[in-house]
């Protein structure tokens, strides 16, 4: 795919003025004792204390709120297993339209709950991805409702990217860039604002080694899905898809991977230091530096933290 | 100087705390004001976060404006304090971005953790057992100390970079009815209520205590400060003293509507509340003005419950907040 069918500055400031009224501007957080394990100073973007605890947000309501009157009428719908079913839900709710979420049976309680606290219709599936695409195309043709993908949609990867417009504001010229990637929503609207505005500023995704889809298919320069995930970062395990995997193999520098007992030692290092909730998900990125995947020594290094939804019950450690 | 020689306590005036506000923006974070989002049935209550301050706690406030209003000459000759951890690493945090050399008198028994992020931070330690530091406390005075003390609390400029805090709470929420914070020396009650009371006298500010150290309860029950005899030891260890001292009650009494106690295990439920809802960590001080919140004895708000700081141990906050 060509350059010039990408994603662009514009489309995220265009976002960014669409959502203003329904997001927060999330503080960035330092920390001298984190900043002297890596000796660098390191600058967290916290969507973790975005509304619903995460990011997705961001493009849902950028996704909701870009729909005409007669599109959005019928309402929306989406599968999730997590942050982005509610932030669909919470968006739908501010337009005034129906939610509709399909959420795979076994689903962690606190997100279904969650989902049906912000008026979200739940509609449960087999846990396939095959399954959760099935439902949800059968409400769609039943219901004449908009599907908002989860990542696979401009206006979702546009709405994510205002994270990293914010943190640039926010911090002195940045070095680096580091965020997780999943099924590449954040990172495609990221990567793209970073080197539009700050184009010196190296951008590197990190992801679980348990699901390093994105790191594969950088290196082969195409896309390798993912067939089987196995990490503890559960907002991370999804595939590439292909327009996500154009923008990462345009605008991102390199892919790290992590392992499991690092992402652990992560977030608990997050949770001492900064002294906020991060899930798995969120503390993939200063893995890398912990584990030395990326180096940072003397730099001045953004982070995004994703999200902190986490079972308080069933912590890592 | 004993404890007669102190200067007399003066009311710190609004134009002090915006002038405090300016000083220390470059040093503080303009801390968020989030919702708690708890449905309906509920107070609504915003929390200011000030656990996310660079220190993890608001004494970086207070410590950033005493530090720039040092001159010149005391610059060079540094700054002391007294402190078991948070004004500590306040004073020291401040001091090292001022590039003025900083001493800690500091209790003995101390955490580890909050010693090395002082001594990290370019503090050099003098070890005492509590009844020195408390004795140094009350009489601003220690043996080999040089340089200006920076009082944890007992400070017209530490308390007014405090009050800046007041500032952004209305600023934020100007719906606000009542705010609560927690009361250990009475510095952050004293700065944030003379801010809120000069800026909008009708918003209630409310003192926290824990049941197991409630001296301020005691004295605003009497009307004139008191020690509290049943004292007990608990994870609560940045609120809660032993007693109110004199001239901190004549900073509170003026701008204090009332006191509010708590029992430990709502305060541990407030931290457990806070982590959930709002993927924040406070420690037991931070989170005794949300549990007070949650009684429903200051109002269905909108309320201001004030997390003073998270600075504990992340073993023993999820030992706390577990089943």
């Amino acid at each position: 795919m060509a350059n010039d069918t990408l994603l662009t500055l514009a489309d995220i400031q265009a976002a960014r003025a669409r959502i203003a009224a329904y997001v927060k501007r999330t503080p960035v957080l330092t920390s001298d004792v984190l900043d002297a394990a890596a000796d660098a100073r390191l600058f967290f973007k916290c969507e973790n204390l975005q509304h619903i605890g995460a990011f997705k947000a961001r493009g849902a309501a950028n996704a909701v709120f870009s729909l005409s009157d007669a599109e959005a009428k019928k309402g929306v719908a989406t599968h999730s297993s997590g942050n982005h079913g509610s932030a669909v839900a919470r968006a739908a709710a501010l337009r005034g339209v129906p939610a509709y979420i399909v959420m795979p049976e076994g689903v962690a309680k606190p997100k279904a709950e969650q989902v049906e606290r912000l008026g979200g219709r739940i509609t449960y599936c087999e846990p396939t991805l095959a399954a959760r695409e099935a439902a949800t195309a059968k409400i769609v043709a039943r219901t004449g409702a908009a599907m908002v993908h989860p990542y696979d949609n401009r206006k979702v990867m546009a709405g994510q990217g205002t994270a990293a417009l914010e943190l640039l504001e926010d911090t002195p010229p940045l070095d680096l860039v580091l965020c997780p990637i999943g099924g590449g929503g954040l990172i495609s609207g990221a990567a793209t604002a970073v080197k539009a505005l700050s184009p010196a500023t190296r951008f590197i995704g990190v992801e679980p080694a348990g699901a390093d889809d994105a790191a594969r298919s950088f290196e082969a320069h195409r896309l390798i899905p993912l067939t089987h995930a196995d990490t503890m970062a559960d907002g991370l395990r999804a595939s590439l898809s292909p327009d996500t995997f154009a923008h990462i193999a345009a605008r991102v520098d390199a892919i790290a991977t992590v392992s499991e007992p690092g992402i652990a030692a992560a977030m608990r290092a997050l949770w001492e230091g900064l002294k906020i909730v991060v899930e798995p998900s969120a503390a993939v990125p200063y893995a890398a530096i912990r584990e030395g995947k990326v180096e940072v020594r003397g730099l001045k290094v953004g982070i995004v933290l994703t999200g902190g939804n986490v079972d308080l019950d069933k912590l890592p450690w | 100087m004993s404890v007669a020689t102190l200067p007399p306590v003066r009311p710190i005036s609004l134009a002090e705390i915006e002038a405090a506000r300016e000083r220390i923006a470059g040093t503080i974070l303009r801390t968020p004001l989030v919702k708690l989002e708890l449905g309906p049935g509920f107070p609504d209550i915003r929390l200011k976060l000030e656990n996310l301050q660079p220190i993890n706690a608001y004494k970086l406030r207070g410590a950033a404006n005493a530090v720039a209003l040092l001159s010149d000459a005391e610059r060079g000759k540094g700054v002391w304090t007294i402190s078991a951890g948070n004004a500590g690493q306040g004073v020291a945090y401040a001091a090292r971005k001022a590039g003025v050399p900083c001493k800690v008198v500091v209790i003995e028994t101390a955490p580890t953790a909050k010693l090395e992020r002082m001594r990290a931070l370019g503090a050099e330690l003098v070890m005492v057992p509590f009844d020195v530091a408390w004795k140094a406390l009350e009489t601003h005075e220690f043996e080999g100390m040089a340089g200006t003390l920076v009082h944890p609390f007992d400070d017209h400029n530490f308390i007014a970079g405090h009050g800046s805090m007041g500032l952004e709470i209305l600023e934020d929420a100007p719906d606000t009815v009542a705010v609560i914070g927690a009361v250990g020396g009475g510095g952050l009650l004293a700065g944030v209520g003379t801010a809120i009371k000069a800026m909008k006298p009708s918003v209630k500010v409310y003192g926290a205590e824990p049941a197991t150290a409630a001296p301020f309860a005691l004295s605003f029950a009497a009307g004139e400060p008191r020690e509290f005899p049943a004292w007990e030891a608990s994870f609560v260890d940045g609120a809660g003293g032993r007693s109110v001292i004199p001239r901190m009650w004549e900073r509170m009494k003026p701008v204090v509507d009332g006191a509010l106690v708590v029992s430990l295990d709502q305060t541990r439920q407030a931290m457990r509340l806070m982590a959930e809802k709002s993927r924040v960590i406070a420690e037991g001080a931070g989170a005794l003005s949300v549990a007070a919140a949650l009684t429903g004895e200051a109002g269905q708000g909108p309320i201001v419950a004030i997390v003073s700081g998270g600075n504990l141990d992340l073993a023993k906050f999820c030992e706390l907040i577990g089943d």
